[in-house]
C-alpha cells in the first residue's frame, strides 16, 4: 500500500503531511498549509479533515441519503428557482446536517489529534481556525469559522463547515455549472489561531501596475476579517522587492477591529483612539513581512496573494504567521506584451527609443 | 495632449534695474532679440529653461567660454555627428547673467528615419569600439593637458632676445603673446570637444535602458538603475581615497599627531622633516598630489572653483578629519567590496523577475552597453572640468598678471570680467602700445568698464532666475535634457504650479528623489563654496547644485537638497554613496528656503516640508 494511498484513508491528518499534489485529500487549501509547512513558512500548526471524513459522516450518519431524496424531489424546481434553492438549502443544512451525530470513530481521531494540538500549543482548548478546504477552487463558497476553543465546540462548527456545502450561493453554483449538486465534499483545516495585533494582505507585485519589482502589504488592527469586508481602510505599505526598502507608507484612521472575544467566537470593538492613526506594522515587522512574501513567491516560481497576522502571544520575527497564499489573480494570468518590440541589436533599439523621446505633456 | 501651459515669455522677463546695457558683456548670440522678428517667434515657441545645474551664478564674461565650448560640442555630437534621431543640439541664451537652454527637436518623420540608418551605423561602432576608443580618449587628453601645462606666459621685453635676431626667428614676443593666447582658448575648446565625444551616446544608453525599465519595473528607482550600470571604481573618488590613504600611513607611521597638531599644511611639514618617519610622509603626500589635487572645490565650471592645489589647506584638513575618524576606531573604506556584491545582487535579481525572455535579453543588452558606458560617463568630469581647467584658470592668471603689469587690471581677478573675445582685443591693445611705445587705451577704457560689470553681477545674484521661459513642448527626445537635468512631466508642471506662488507661502516642494531616507533638521542654503565652512553637523545642506569635492561636508550634512539635477547630478552620485537622504532638482529650493529654517526631508519621495 502506497503513502499516498493511506493519506486518502485517513479521516485526520497533520497538514506538513499533505504537499501540492493532494488536493483530493483534504482540499486545496489544505494542501497549501501543508506544502507551506514544509517549505518552513510560518504557518500556525494544525490538521486537516479528510474528504474522506466528510463522505463517511454524511454515510454514516444517515444525511447522505435524506440530502438525495430531498434533491431528486426538488431537481426541476430547482434548476429554475433560486428562492427554492434558499428553502432546501436551509432544510438540508438545519433539518438534515446539523441533527446529525458524527461517528464515534471520526470523534476519536479529532480528539486526538485535537489533543496534540493542544499539546503543541501549550494550551489547553488552543482557540483554533476552522477553515473550509475545497479541492477545486471556489473562494467565498464555504463557511469558515474563527477562534473555536474546546473539543465539544470543534465538532460543531467541523460540521458547520461541511453543512456549508450545501449553502444556497454553493448549491447554486454548482447547478449553473451542471455539476452533481448532491455532493461537495470539502476538507476542513483546523489550525492554531493567531491571536492577531494586526492582520492583512500581501501582494508579491504591485496591484496597480503589475510591477513585479514591488510587495504591496495593506493591514490594519486585529483579524484580518475586518479588512476583507471592507469595514476599515487598512494601512498601506510599499516595499521595494529588490533594495528591501519601504517605498511608501499610508497610515489611515482605522476605526475598529475584530478581535477574540471572552467567550470565544470574534467580537468587533473600537479601537484604542492613540492607535486609530498608528501604522499597524513597525518597520520591521513589514521588512520581515517583505522578506517571508518573496520566500513565497520563489517557493511557488509565481507572484502570490497573502493573508498575514502578527501574533500578539509571540515575540519578533515568530510572531508574522501566513495564513494562506494563493497565486495573484489578475496580474499573473493577464497575457503579457513584450516590452521588447523587435530581437534588434541595441543601437537600433536605442535609436528607436530615442525616437520616441520622453512625452511632456 | 493635455492643457497646455506657457512659462513667461523669454522677452518678457523684467530687467533688474541698473543694469541696463548687460548684453554687451556677452556675444551678441547670447541675447534675446525682438529685432530679428522670425527669431523672436522662434525663441517665443521654444522651451527654455534655467541651467543651474552647471550655472548657480551669473555668468562672468569671460567663465561663458565653457558654455560656448559646450553649445557646439554637445550640440554636433547629437546633430553632425552622430545623427541623434528626432534631435539637434541645444540652444543657448542669457536672461540677466543667467544661463538658459533649449533642446532643438525634428519634427518631420521622413528626416528623423534617415537619421535613425546614420544613427546606427556610427553609435554602433562607438558603442563596438568603446573600450579602445576611450583609451584613445585618454591618450588624446593628456597630451592636450601636458601641452597646457608646458604653456608659459610671460610678460614682454623691453628689447627682444639677441636670439630672436641671430637665429632668423622673425617674429615677436608680443605675436607669441596673442599666440599663445589664442592657442589656450583653443585648448580649452578642444577639451570640450573631447569632453562630448562619448557623452551623447552614453547618455543615450542610459536612458532607453530607464526607459525600458520603467516599462517592466514601474516603481523601479532611478538610484537603483544607477547602482546597477555605475562603476564601482569611479576615478572621481580617487582624490579623496589618497588622503584616506595618507592618514591611515600617518598613523601607520606614527606621525599622526605631527600632522594633527599643525595649524597649517607647512608647519606640519616642516615638522615632519625633521625626522625620517615624517619624511616618508612628506614623499608620500607628494606622491599623492598630482593629478589628483587637480580635484575642484566646486565644479571646476568657474574661476573661483580653486582646486586642491589652489588651497592646499582643503586636502590637509580632510587628512586631519580622517586621523580623527580614525583614532576614534571609525572605518574610513569605501565599503568596495559591498558595492560589487550590490551591483550584482540587483541585475541579478531583476534579471530573474523578467519573464519574458525577449525582455530578458534586451534588458542584458542594454545594461551591458549602459554598463560599458558609464565609466567614461562618472569619469571625464576629473579630466577636463577639473584637471584641464584648473590648470587653463591658473594660466589664464599668468596671463592676468601681465595685464596687471601695464596697467589694464588692478587685480589679476578682473580678467574674468572680459569675455574672450574682449580679450583678444585688450591683448592685441597691450601689445601694438607695446610695440608702437603708446601708451595703451585699455587702462582707461577697461577698468571703468569692469566696476561697472562688478556691479551689474552683483545685481544679477538678487535676481532669482525664474526655471523655465518660453512654451513646453509635447516631447523631449534630448538625451542630455533627460537624464542630466532631469527634465519631466512632473518637473515642468511643478514649475507652471510654483511659478504663481509666493515662496513665504510655499509649505512644500517637490524633487527627484536621488537618495532614500527621511529626516528633520535645519537648513544651510550655500550659494558658493567659500561658504561651507558654515555648515554644523546634522544641517541640511541646500544648495543650487554641489560638486562631490565637497566630499567632507558629507561626512557632517544630515541631508542635502538641490534646485538643478537628475539623477545623474552630482548631489545625487555622492549621497548615495554617503547614505543620505536627498533631493535633487527641486527647482527653487535655494532661493525658497532660508538659513535656519526647519524643514522634513524624504528622500524616498522627493518631498520636502517647510516646518514653522
Amino acid at each position: 500500500m502506497s503513502k499516498d494511498l493511506n493519506k486518502d484513508q485517513c479521516y485526520v491528518i497533520w497538514l506538513q503531511e499533505l504537499n501540492k499534489d493532494d488536493p483530493m485529500v483534504a482540499g486545496k487549501k489544505c494542501c497549501h498549509l501543508g506544502e507551506m509547512l514544509q517549505a518552513k513558512l510560518p504557518v500556525p500548526p494544525g490538521f486537516a479533515l479528510t474528504l474522506k471524513a466528510y463522505e463517511t459522516f454524511l454515510q454514516a450518519s444517515g444525511a447522505k441519503k435524506i440530502i438525495l431524496n430531498t434533491l431528486d424531489k426538488h431537481e426541476h424546481e430547482l434548476k429554475n428557482d433560486i428562492n427554492k434553492c434558499e428553502e432546501v438549502s436551509s432544510y438540508i443544512i438545519n433539518d438534515v446536517i446539523m441533527n446529525k451525530e458524527m461517528p464515534a470513530e471520526l470523534k476519536e481521531s479529532i480528539a486526538l489529534y485535537y489533543d496534540q494540538l493542544c499539546g503543541i500549543c501549550g494550551c489547553v482548548d488552543t482557540p483554533v481556525a476552522v477553515r473550509s478546504s475545497g479541492p477545486v477552487s471556489m473562494p467565498g463558497q464555504f463557511d469558515t469559522f474563527l477562534n473555536i476553543s474546546g473539543y465539544d465546540d470543534l465538532l460543531q462548527n467541523i460540521v458547520k463547515v461541511w453543512a456549508s456545502s450545501f449553502n444556497a450561493r454553493s448549491m447554486a453554483y454548482r447547478l449553473q455549472r451542471n455539476m452533481a449538486v448532491e455532493s461537495s465534499p470539502i476538507g476542513v483545516a483546523v489550525l492554531k489561531m493567531a491571536n492577531a495585533r494586526s492582520s492583512g494582505v500581501m501582494f508579491t507585485l504591485d496591484p496597480v501596475n503589475g510591477d513585479p519589482s514591488r510587495i504591496f502589504i495593506e493591514g490594519s488592527w486585529g483579524l484580518g476579517e475586518s479588512l476583507v469586508s471592507g469595514q476599515v481602510t487598512p494601512d498601506k505599505f510599499v516595499i521595494d522587492k529588490i533594495t528591501l526598502e519601504i517605498k511608501e507608507k499610508t497610515i489611515c484612521d482605522k476605526a475598529v477591529e475584530l478581535v477574540r472575544g471572552p467567550q470565544g467566537h470574534v467580537i468587533t470593538r473600537d479601537v484604542a483612539p492613540e492607535k486609530r492613526s498608528a501604522a499597524c506594522l513597525c518597520d520591521e515587522e513589514i521588512l520581515e513581512l517583505a522578506q517571508i512574501g518573496k520566500r513565497i513567491e520563489k517557493h511557488y516560481g509565481v507572484a502570490q496573494d497573502i493573508e498575514w497576522a502578527i501574533d500578539e502571544d509571540l515575540t519578533f520575527p515568530h510572531n508574522i504567521i501566513i495564513l494562506q497564499t494563493r497565486q495573484e489573480s489578475i496580474w499573473t494570468k493577464k497575457p503579457k506584451e513584450p516590452v521588447a518590440k523587435t530581437k534588434s541589436g541595441t543601437t537600433e533599439v536605442i535609436a528607436r527609443g530615442l525616437m520616441q523621446g520622453i512625452k511632456l505633456r | 495632449m493635455t492643457e497646455k501651459r506657457s512659462f513667461l515669455s523669454p522677452h518678457e522677463v523684467p530687467a533688474v534695474p541698473g543694469t541696463e546695457g548687460w548684453e554687451r558683456m556677452y556675444p551678441y548670440y547670447y541675447t534675446f532679440t525682438t529685432e530679428d522678428k522670425e527669431m523672436q517667434e522662434y525663441e517665443n515657441k521654444a522651451f527654455w529653461y534655467y541651467d543651474g545645474l552647471h550655472y548657480p551664478e551669473p555668468m562672468y564674461p569671460f567663465d561663458l567660454l565653457w558654455d560656448e565650448a559646450w553649445y557646439m560640442a554637445l550640440s554636433q555630437n547629437n546633430s553632425r555627428i552622430f545623427s541623434i534621431p528626432a534631435s539637434m543640439g541645444i540652444d543657448h541664451r542669457i536672461i540677466n547673467g543667467y544661463l538658459y537652454i533649449s533642446p532643438v527637436g525634428i519634427d518631420d518623420p521622413k528626416v528623423v528615419e534617415q537619421r535613425v540608418a546614420d544613427f546606427m551605423k556610427r553609435a554602433g561602432y562607438y558603442y563596438e569600439n568603446w573600450d579602445d576608443l576611450y583609451e584613445k580618449w585618454k591618450d588624446k587628453v593628456n597630451e592636450l593637458i601636458k601641452n597646457v601645462e608646458n604653456m608659459t606666459m610671460e610678460d614682454l621685453p623691453q628689447l627682444e632676445n639677441e636670439s630672436v635676431v641671430f637665429e632668423g626667428v622673425g617674429r615677436s614676443s608680443g605675436f607669441e603673446l596673442v599666440r599663445k593666447y589664442n592657442e589656450l582658448i583653443n585648448y580649452g575648446l578642444e577639451a570640450w570637444q573631447y569632453h562630448f565625444e562619448f557623452l551623447n551616446l552614453g547618455y543615450a544608453a542610459y536612458v532607453i535602458l530607464a526607459d525600458f525599465c520603467k516599462k517592466i519595473f514601474p516603481g523601479m528607482d532611478d538610484r537603483t538603475l544607477s547602482k546597477m550600470v555605475g562603476g564601482v571604481d569611479v576615478i572621481l573618488f580617487k582624490p579623496d581615497e589618497n588622503l584616506r590613504e595618507l592618514a591611515k600611513l600617518a598613523l601607520k607611521l606614527g606621525v599622526q599627531d605631527q600632522v594633527k597638531k599643525a595649524e597649517r599644511l607647512d608647519d606640519a611639514l616642516a615638522a615632519l622633516q625633521e625626522n625620517e618617519k615624517g619624511q616618508e610622509w612628506v614623499k608620500a603626500f607628494e606622491d599623492a598630489k598630482y593629478p589628483w589635487f587637480y580635484m575642484s572645490t566646486g565644479t571646476g565650471w568657474y574661476h573661483d572653483h580653486w582646486t586642491w592645489y589652489d588651497k592646499i589647506e582643503i586636502p590637509f584638513n580632510n587628512i586631519k578629519n580622517y586621523i580623527d575618524m580614525l583614532e576614534k576606531g571609525e572605518s574610513i573604506d569605501r565599503p568596495v567590496e559591498q558595492v560589487k556584491e550590490t551591483k550584482e545582487n540587483l541585475v541579478n535579481e531583476y534579471t530573474a523577475l523578467i519573464e519574458n525572455e525577449d525582455d530578458r535579453a534586451q534588458f542584458q543588452q542594454l545594461l551591458s552597453v549602459a554598463q560599458t558606458c558609464f565609466p567614461y560617463v562618472e569619469d571625464h568630469n576629473f579630466y577636463i572640468e577639473h584637471w584641464f581647467h584648473g590648470v587653463f584658470w591658473n594660466k589664464m592668471r599668468d596671463l592676468g598678471k601681465i595685464f596687471v603689469n601695464h596697467g589694464f587690471f588692478r587685480d589679476v581677478e578682473e580678467i574674468w570680467y572680459l569675455n574672450r573675445f574682449e580679450l583678444e582685443q585688450a591683448l592685441y591693445d597691450l601689445v601694438t602700445s607695446w610695440a608702437t611705445g603708446v601708451k595703451p587705451r585699455g587702462p582707461s577704457y577697461w577698468r571703468a568698464e569692469i566696476d561697472w560689470r562688478k556691479d551689474v553681477i552683483n545685481k544679477f545674484r538678487q535676481f532669482s532666475p525664474p526655471p523655465a521661459v518660453g512654451q513646453t513642448p509635447e516631447v523631449v527626445n534630448e538625451p542630455f535634457t533627460i537624464m542630466l537635468w532631469g527634465i519631466t512631466t512632473e518637473s515642468v508642471n511643478q514649475w507652471l504650479d510654483a511659478s504663481g506662488i509666493e515662496p513665504d507661502k510655499m509649505t512644500e516642494l517637490k524633487g527627484f528623489p536621488a537618495s532614500a531616507g527621511s529626516i528633520e533638521g535645519y537648513a544651510r542654503v550655500i550659494k558658493s563654496p567659500e561658504q561651507l565652512h558654515e555648515l554644523e553637523d546634522g544641517e541640511i545642506l541646500v544648495a543650487t547644485t554641489t560638486s562631490p569635492s565637497w566630499t567632507p561636508v558629507f561626512n557632517k550634512i544630515g541631508a542635502a537638497i538641490t534646485d538643478v539635477g537628475g539623477i545623474m547630478s552630482h548631489a545625487a552620485i555622492v549621497c548615495r554613496e554617503y547614505g543620505l537622504p536627498a533631493v535633487v532638482g527641486t527647482g527653487l529650493a535655494s532661493s525658497t528656503i532660508k538659513t535656519g529654517q526647519k524643514l522634513r526631508v524624504d528622500g524616498d519621495k522627493g518631498l520636502i516640508t517647510l516646518l514653522k
